[in-house]
């Protein structure tokens, strides 16, 4: 006695009765294709969207907000940066050892960050400012990577050249459109930056407007500079930053450079330590939203999945009810369990690839439709509108569709299991044509 | 030669609160090329005995030998190859896959034979189909059929792997009497031209006074052999 049969994998003909068998009832099969399709195009959409705003969001928040990929700050200081900040601010002797070591790593470049508070007086008004003090060096590196290019927020304005042909010697400075108004000052005028030192002592220096921007949010364009790391610290009287901002010139594992760099730095016993511009600590905005994004993209995707599912579990339990006979044919012919499942699940398949690639289409038309229709909307918290744009990648796109073959043939291959159990006496007193 | 052997076959079934005891220590022999039809009125068991000797049913206890081997002792595998090589079964309502035509519906389970090139499945596939008359209609589908026809895609099909042992299910209940004669007819004349054994249980009195062994079923025990 044979084992078993060794089977010929009936490729042809697994295809053509799968074919055939969407045909036989063309109706349901319309209806379970359109009802995938709209569920693979609604993915799409969400994933697109949360795409667009994780990469505008990151963008604003890696490099327009100069927090970097990654920050050295002293060791547990990044509760008490705040309150104690003389305390907190990092030693330039701190950083040698790691500066000699990330000038070995050709994808990254840094730059020392420092942050002010106090006012700005010009001949005809006063306005509060938060100064983030940056290396002019390093500013057009920052401002002009590549993620910024392809990424930058439509909510955060650097259309003007900025802070370009700049004299270092005038301290020169960038406010926002508000405050430029608020002064009744015009690009070019010199102005007077009033603050607390580190000792606590009144501080005044001498700026030039050199030129403006948005940092996109409503509340942070009332009182937002930048300047030089040099004018921020003459102002502050230190020679001291708050932290080293590092910066990935183009895509990098970001945890293992920070793995690495902590790791040099224990070997090394520095008071440092390393944190990601994913921390919730140290970057609650981005991971606030990130966090938010996510979940009601996560939300509606879930509904989208879960709708779909239904779909085709409903289909593949009606369409196996249906066959029950054809199951036991195939049985009574000699087809083991094995390889009925097989023949069915292939057909189940078939079906949610032709609707995957279906959904595909419709759903990336659909992207480049929106996106030309250029809808504006102004969400809370932001200075202006922006576009509702959608943004595919590859990695999303071989999600979904990992997902969705995934989640089909496992629905199919339940379901036929189920029936599989079943004897073939009983799978057989169906009503056959 | 024995090709199939009954011993004390017994099956029961619950309904309800009831036990019905629908076939009692059944015991018979099968030879080689016979044309054996299981008789009774309906209730007596014939299609449960049938079901069970086909191995589409498990008994309660007994067993069925087909050529030496007890087929309830077999594993899923070897079971199917039994299925695929040495029995066939020939139903009442056919069961045709109805999206693929006559020629794919009768060389459907060649497709598992490895044993076989290509050219003999077609080669098998034009001989059945001929043999029942269906070659002019070979890339028909089902129900461009009548019901005659169906029956004659499935004797084809049940008949193509070569198997040794038909069971057929009440084959012509579903016919006019016109067309049954001539599915009784095709099948004596294959039971002579293949020497395959025929075994199907029937009340169709113009099926019984064609065959060759009766053996006659009341209330699930053996009444005549």
């Amino acid at each position: 006695m044979e084992s078993a049969l060794k089977t010929e994998i009936i490729y042809w003909y697994l295809i053509k009765t799968s074919a055939l068998n969407v045909f036989r009832n063309y109706k349901k099969s319309i209806m379970m294709v359109i009802s995938l399709s709209l569920g693979i195009t609604g993915l799409l959409l969400i994933t697109s969207y949360v795409h667009r705003i994780n990469h505008a969001v990151e963008v604003k928040t890696v490099f327009l907000d100069a927090k970097g990929h990654l920050a050295i700050i002293k060791k547990k200081s990044l509760q008490n940066l705040g309150t104690s900040f003389k305390k907190n601010l990092l030693k330039n002797e701190d950083l040698t050892a790691i500066s000699s070591y990330l000038k070995t790593v050709p994808h990254v470049f840094y730059s020392k960050i420092i942050t002010a508070e106090g006012f700005i007086n010009s001949s005809s008004n006063t306005v509060g400012f938060f100064a983030l003090g940056v290396e002019f060096s390093k500013i057009q590196s920052i401002f002009n990577n590549i993620n910024v290019k392809l990424h930058i927020p439509d909510w955060v304005d650097r259309s003007e050249p900025f802070l370009k042909n700049i004299d270092l010697k005038n301290n020169p400075i960038s406010i926002t459109p508000f405050m430029k108004d608020n002064l009744k000052i015009n690009l070019g005028d010199d102005i007077q930056i009033i603050s607390q030192d580190v000792e606590n002592s009144l501080a005044v220096i001498e700026a030039q407007v050199a030129s403006t921007h948005t940092t996109g949010m409503e509340l942070k364009d009332t009182a937002h500079l930048i300047g030089s790391y040099e004018s921020i610290s003459n102002l502050l009287q230190t020679d001291k930053m708050k932290y080293l901002a590092i910066f990935c010139k183009t895509s990098c594992d970001i945890t293992k450079l920070q793995h690495k760099i902590q790791k040099l730095i224990d070997t090394n016993s520095l008071n440092l330590e390393v944190k990601t511009f994913e921390d919730k600590l140290w970057n609650p905005y981005y991971h606030g939203t990130r966090s938010f994004l996510y979940f009601v993209g996560g939300f509606f995707s879930l509904l989208v999945i879960l709708s779909s599912g239904l779909a085709i579990l409903s289909f593949n339990y009606l369409n196996f009810e249906e066959r029950k006979n054809e199951i036991g044919l195939l049985r009574s012919i000699g087809y083991t369990k094995k390889q009925t499942l097989f023949y069915f699940v292939g057909e189940s398949f078939l079906i949610s690839s032709f609707s995957l690639a279906c959904g595909l289409i419709l759903g990336l038309n659909l992207v480049s439709y929106i996106n030309s229709l250029q809808i504006t909307f102004t969400p809370p918290g932001l200075s202006k509108e922006i576009f509702f744009q959608l943004e595919t990648s590859g990695p999303s796109l071989l999600f979904i569709c990992m997902l969705y073959l995934t989640f089909s043939v496992f629905i199919s291959f339940f379901v036929a299991l189920k029936h599989l159990k079943s004897e073939l006496n009983a799978l057989l007193n169906n009503c056959g044509v | 030669m024995i090709i199939l052997k009954a011993k004390n076959i017994s099956k029961s079934y619950q309904l309800g609160e009831h036990t019905v005891h629908a076939l009692k220590k059944i015991n018979f022999e099968v030879t080689d090329g016979e044309f054996l039809g299981i008789i009774g009125v309906s209730g007596s068991g014939k299609s449960t005995l049938l079901n069970l000797l086909g191995g589409l049913d498990k008994p309660d206890s007994g067993s069925v030998e087909i050529n030496g081997i007890d087929f309830f002792d077999l594993c899923d595998a070897d079971k199917s190859v039994i299925r695929n090589k040495v029995i066939s079964y020939i139903f009442q309502s056919f069961h045709l896959v109805s999206v693929l035509n006559v020629y794919d519906n009768v060389m459907l389970p060649l497709l598992l034979r490895s044993d076989l090139s290509a050219d003999q499945k077609k080669k098998l596939c034009t001989t059945l189909i001929t043999d029942v008359g269906l070659l002019p209609y070979h890339h028909h589908l089902p129900h461009q059929l009548s019901g005659g026809q169906r029956q004659r895609v499935a004797i084809a099909r049940a008949l193509v792997t070569g198997a040794k042992i038909i069971f057929a299910d009440e084959p012509t209940a579903n016919l006019d009497t016109v067309t049954a004669h001539q599915i009784i007819d095709l099948m004596l004349y294959l039971n002579e031209k293949w020497n395959v054994t025929f075994i199907f249980c029937t009340h169709d009195e113009k099926l019984v006074s064609k065959l060759k062994r009766k053996l006659t079923l009341q209330d699930g025990e053996c009444i005549e052999n």
